[in-house]
């Protein structure tokens, strides 16, 4: 806190402006502390408003997102009818955008921060913001995608293969526009040929056919991918050994040895 | 108040609502402008909009954002100056008085820190009737909770200018009712007392219970009830129930119970018969249900081995187990003749499921992956309930997350259509690191120790800059550092290191190494310090160590393989003659020099590391120092275990033995690693060089197994090569909050140490029994204290007197004595 010494002000447009001057300084402290006095004036006045934002924006600048988001959440619920509103509710769920921590760790904030710039979206489809609302939307899904595609890495690197291709699959499914979706499918080409390698005869056949499917999802949807090279050669060995499974499960022929479903 | 508008009476319902342009908008009701364009602004509503009236969505939404702002007890929207499609809005409103404070009165000081807690009331904000009831019937239960049954509270409002007020709650408790008196009626087969045994809170006042009345709980009383039944259905009594109960107040401000039951007949089991059932046999459910046909019929045995209980899995169980998450059984008994029950169990096995996501929400410090590599709950996996409870075990066990984030178990949400359980665990991170800077008095002055305990450290974060907070953490390693001294002849500098899964598998590899240096001659165990010139005593120690987990016999086993070297260097002279003799007691004189080998094997299915309730805990471990060259040789043999036993929901009882053994590999006699048996790890702050203290309670260090006199004719302990200790605990989970867990314990241990195997009578113990409480403070780290009883005499080392049967205290820090560890 810088000082606690007494705060002349005459009046609220007094001191929301000196609260916007400190602000200029950096000093963000002080500067809450005068966007504090312009209430005292009452919530309705005419400075208050502004004060509300400037204090959520000075909050912010204490690195205080959570306390600055509530201070968003105020100024939409106090002033709905302020110019400012979009802006609010825009900086409310970038609050959320900025607590947003790595990938590793909680993403609860990444969603609060996309279901509110999705609201943000939807309330004022034609606000300059939109596009870095967007922006940030798929920055954050992208991170969200990261998270299930790791999920995915650690169930391959133990060797726990039908928990890697299930993992990978629904990477894809639910976060098929980020930049991981293409990594994920090739995960699931991966992860399934081993799968099938060390599954029971009878199911490996029906296991290289999903490596191949996901194969074929790969080079469909993302044709431009880096990843096609790898994808390739993991192609040609599902394939080469579907071919072998078919091949041998037909000289089995119908005696049927479907005792076990499990693998691994 | 509702949306009245003079113009029309209710709504019309078919007629197309017109719609007016707002003119202007005014508000009564309260004095300030700034409130009243206030409420304006909250209306949403402005000059110029376009409204419906009456009761259109705009008016509606206006008076409920206004009633949000809750400082008003009145909202209602009028319309007046109508002319064409003009209107102008009247907004009136009732402002509730504000509060100033509100005061608790004839309370105790404890209580009203937890009732303002509930209280829905704040200074500053309107005081609104509901809110004010509220508060009375928050006050009204917390006391008939304690049993202060007739609690009454009245409120005095003292209403000053400007639409303010001041509330005090004068709460009269009354006395306290405690139950007298307990009947039964209609009762043969049990008599009162055996029916009074089988409630559990609800108990009879007895003068002997001193510490306590007996209080009254409604809640309780009718679980109460319910035990008395299940009493008799145990039993057989298939039909028993409560006919009639009444409570009632007694002359003296006491309560009576009276409870009226009627018995029935005793029942036996004819037939149990299982439909629909095809993953399982009969045998095999009925052995899971364990009624037997022929025996008593006990229905209590019934729902708990149907569904459950405590560690039992139950009949759903096994179903649970294998994938059948909506599998169910409803048994239907019918009495077929006589005093005879068939019982039909009809199975719905319903499908399979498997577990879909797997997600984990609140770390805010833990890496996703820390986590979820404890997991057993896998995607794609059957859908297994002690999958669940192993994780959560597991979870547990990290120590980085709150019991109560984890002890509710994770959300599952259920896909009907893929057959998936979607499982979340959310877990509430707790600072499991320990910093700590102390001081402690003991043997050598006052030694000061800075010492950190990281146990969620990130050594792949070391060098990025914004991980420090104020250390990389989130790796689940772990890593501590400890510096101690006592600023003039003593010092030691330890780290430690372990990465407890190593590349991405269980197999936690580490190390440590530790310097320590005295100058001076200190009481060093085996010898005492008088006589002795200053000198220099310097050791180094390092080791590495891998363990791995195992998956055969089961997952919880592990081996561990570690190799040490240790260096030290002892001089000192003696003070008379002037011959050198060692400074540090423990340790023979000159440069010794060890490298170690070490296998251990052990399986550990504790649930929590420091407060274990439930679960055990084996280790095997040999360890060889190899006689090559000069360096010290000896091999030794420990085996130790633990195990425990919850009872109830706050109590376990835990056992542990401790075995150990220590010979010579060349036939020379063992000159290091031996064992000395008493004290705490807290008379061993200065070190353990050379020796292996095995702490007991009730004796003083070092004092229990052979020992000798130094050439000063002082008495120190020898060290035996034969050790053997058994400890028992019943402990109560008294405490149990993230300032403070404490676990009262009373224990009863034994243990001795021989000069060797020849010498080894395992009869021949020293007992202990006495009381104690370990503590777990978030900064210090763990307390325990004790006051035990040692039954045998033994001899003091500072004395050489022989001490007899008597209560001694002891106390230790960081480090507990261990129900079997050391």
């Amino acid at each position: 806190c810088s000082g606690g010494t007494e705060l002349t002000y005459s009046g609220p447009e007094e001191a929301y402006k000196k609260g916007v001057a400190e602000m200029e300084e950096g000093d963000h402290q002080q500067a809450i502390r005068f966007f504090r006095a312009v209430f005292e004036y009452g919530r309705g006045n005419e400075w208050a408003p502004d004060a509300r934002f400037k204090l959520a924006m000075a909050q912010r600048g204490l690195n205080k997102h959570l306390v600055a988001a509530n201070e968003f959440q105020r100024f939409t619920q106090l002033y709905r009818n302020d110019e400012l509103l979009p802006r609010a509710e825009f900086e409310r769920a970038n609050s959320y955008y900025l607590r947003s921590p790595s990938y590793r760790l909680d993403q609860s904030d990444s969603e609060q921060a996309i279901s509110l710039f999705r609201l943000f979206i939807d309330r004022h489809p034609n606000h300059e913001l939109v596009p870095e609302a967007e922006e940030k939307i798929n920055e954050l899904r992208a991170k969200l995608a990261r998270k299930k595609y790791e999920a995915g890495r650690l169930y391959e690197q133990r060797d726990m293969w039908q928990a890697a291709t299930t993992v990978y699959e629904r990477a894809f499914d639910q976060y098929p526009d980020t930049p991981w979706a293409d990594d994920a499918l090739l995960g699931a080409v991966r992860t399934y040929i081993r799968y099938a390698d060390r599954s029971v005869e009878s199911k490996q056949a029906e296991r290289y056919q999903k490596a191949i499917e996901n194969y074929n999802r790969l080079t469909q949807l993302f044709p431009e991918s880096t990843l096609l090279g790898r994808a390739e050669d993991l192609y040609s060995e599902a394939r080469e050994k579907l071919d072998r499974a078919q091949a041998q499960q037909g000289e089995q022929s119908l005696a049927q040895e479907d005792a076990s479903s499990g693998s691994n | 108040a509702q949306t009245t508008s003079p113009a029309s009476g209710s709504g019309s319902a078919a007629a197309p609502r017109p719609t007016f342009v707002v003119e202007d908008i005014q508000v009564r009701g309260v004095e300030d402008a700034q409130t009243r364009q206030f409420v304006i602004q909250s209306s949403g509503l402005a000059a110029g909009q376009e409204v419906t009236l009456p009761s259109g969505q705009a008016i509606s939404q206006a008076i409920r954002a206004i009633y949000d702002l809750r400082t008003f007890s009145d909202v209602s929207i009028h319309r007046t100056d109508q002319s064409g499609g003009n209107v102008t809005l009247v907004i009136d409103v009732t402002p509730e008085p504000t509060l100033t404070a509100y005061k608790l009165q004839g309370i105790d000081d404890g209580d009203r820190e937890d009732l303002k807690k509930q209280i829905p009331l704040l200074k500053g904000s309107p005081a609104r009737p509901s809110d004010v009831e509220r508060a009375k019937q928050i006050i009204k239960n917390f006391y008939k909770d304690e049993g202060y049954l007739r609690t009454d509270v009245s409120v005095q409002r003292t209403s000053t200018q400007d639409n303010r007020v001041r509330l005090v709650f004068n709460v009269d408790r009354k006395e306290e009712i405690e139950v007298e008196r307990i009947r039964f009626l209609g009762n043969e087969r049990f008599d009162d007392g055996d029916l009074r045994g089988a409630m559990e809170e609800t108990r009879e006042n007895r003068w002997w219970r001193i510490w306590k009345g007996e209080q009254f709980k409604r809640d309780a009383y009718e679980d109460d009830l319910d035990l008395v039944i299940d009493l008799y259905r145990e039993h057989g009594y298939y039909d028993a129930q409560i006919v009639r109960d009444s409570v009632y107040y007694m002359g003296d401000g006491g309560l009576g119970i009276d409870v009226k039951v009627r018995e029935g007949d005793q029942y036996y089991v004819r037939e149990v018969d299982w439909k629909g059932n095809s993953v399982y046999p009969d045998r095999v459910l009925s052995e899971q249900l364990g009624l037997t046909e022929g025996e008593v019929y006990n229905g209590k045995a019934l729902d708990e081995n149907l569904y459950g209980s405590g560690r039992q899995s139950g009949v759903l169980g096994l179903y649970m187990d294998r994938g059948y998450m909506r599998a169910d059984v409803q048994p239907t008994v019918r009495v077929a003749e006589g005093d005879s029950l068939d019982i039909t169990m009809d199975v719905r096995e319903g499908e399979i499921y498997n577990f879909g996501d797997v997600n984990i929400t609140g770390n805010t410090k833990t890496k996703d992956y820390v986590i979820r590599r404890e997991l057993y709950t896998v995607p794609g996996d059957r859908f297994s309930r002690s999958a669940i409870q192993e994780s959560i075990r597991r979870l547990n066990q990290l120590d980085y997350f709150s019991q109560e984030s984890l002890s509710g178990g994770p959300d599952i949400s259920v896909d009907q259509e893929e057959k998936e359980a979607d499982v979340s665990y959310s877990v509430e991170e707790v600072g499991s690191d320990q910093l700590q800077l102390s001081g402690t008095f003991g043997q050598f002055g006052l030694v000061l120790q800075l010492g950190f305990q990281f146990n969620n450290f990130s050594a792949q974060n070391l060098f990025e800059g914004d991980a420090w907070r104020p250390l990389p953490s989130g790796d689940g390693q772990k890593l501590s550092v400890n510096v101690r001294t006592n600023g003039t002849y003593y010092q030691n500098y330890s780290l430690s290191f372990t990465e407890p899964w190593f590349g991405g598998s269980p197999t936690p590899v580490g190390g440590s190494v530790s310097y320590s240096k005295y100058t001076r001659s200190v009481f060093g165990g085996r010898s005492a310090s008088r006589g002795i010139r200053d000198g220099r005593f310097q050791n180094i120690s390092a080791n590495l160590f891998v363990r791995q987990r195992l998956n055969w016999p089961d997952d919880k086993f592990m081996v561990g393989s570690r190799v040490g070297f240790q260096l030290y260097d002892n001089r000192g002279r003696d003070a008379s003659t002037g011959n050198r003799r060692p400074l540090f007691g423990s340790v023979p004189y000159g440069t010794n020099q060890s490298i170690t080998f070490r296998q251990s094997l052990s399986r550990n299915s504790v649930d929590n590391p420091t407060f274990p309730r439930t679960g055990s805990k084996v280790s095997l471990s040999v360890e060889v120092a190899p006689p090559i060259g000069d360096l010290v040789q000896y091999h030794k043999w420990r085996l130790n275990s633990s195990w425990n036993v919850p009872i109830g929901e706050n109590f376990s009882f835990g056992v542990g033995t401790n075995f150990g053994y220590i010979g010579s590999i060349t036939g020379d006699p063992v000159r290091f690693e031996t064992f000395e048996v008493g004290g705490t790890p807290f008379d061993y702050q200065g070190g353990t060089f050379g020796t292996d203290p095995v702490f007991m309670r009730g004796y003083p260090r070092g004092v229990i197994g052979p020992l000798n006199r130094t050439r000063g004719g002082n008495l120190q302990p020898q060290g035996g090569q034969v050790m053997n200790k058994y400890t028992s605990e019943f402990r109560w989970k008294a405490v149990e909050s993230q300032q403070l867990q404490a676990r009262p314990y009373v224990f009863l241990d034994a243990a001795n140490a021989w000069n060797s195997l020849n010498a080894y009578t395992p009869n021949d113990l020293y007992r202990s029994a006495g009381v104690g409480v370990k503590l777990f403070l978030p900064i210090v780290g763990m307390i325990e204290f004790n006051y035990g009883y040692n039954f045998e005499s033994y001899r003091s080392l500072e004395t050489s007197n022989i001490e007899s049967p008597g209560w001694s205290f002891q106390f230790s820090l960081g480090q507990g004595f261990g129900g079997g560890g050391r």
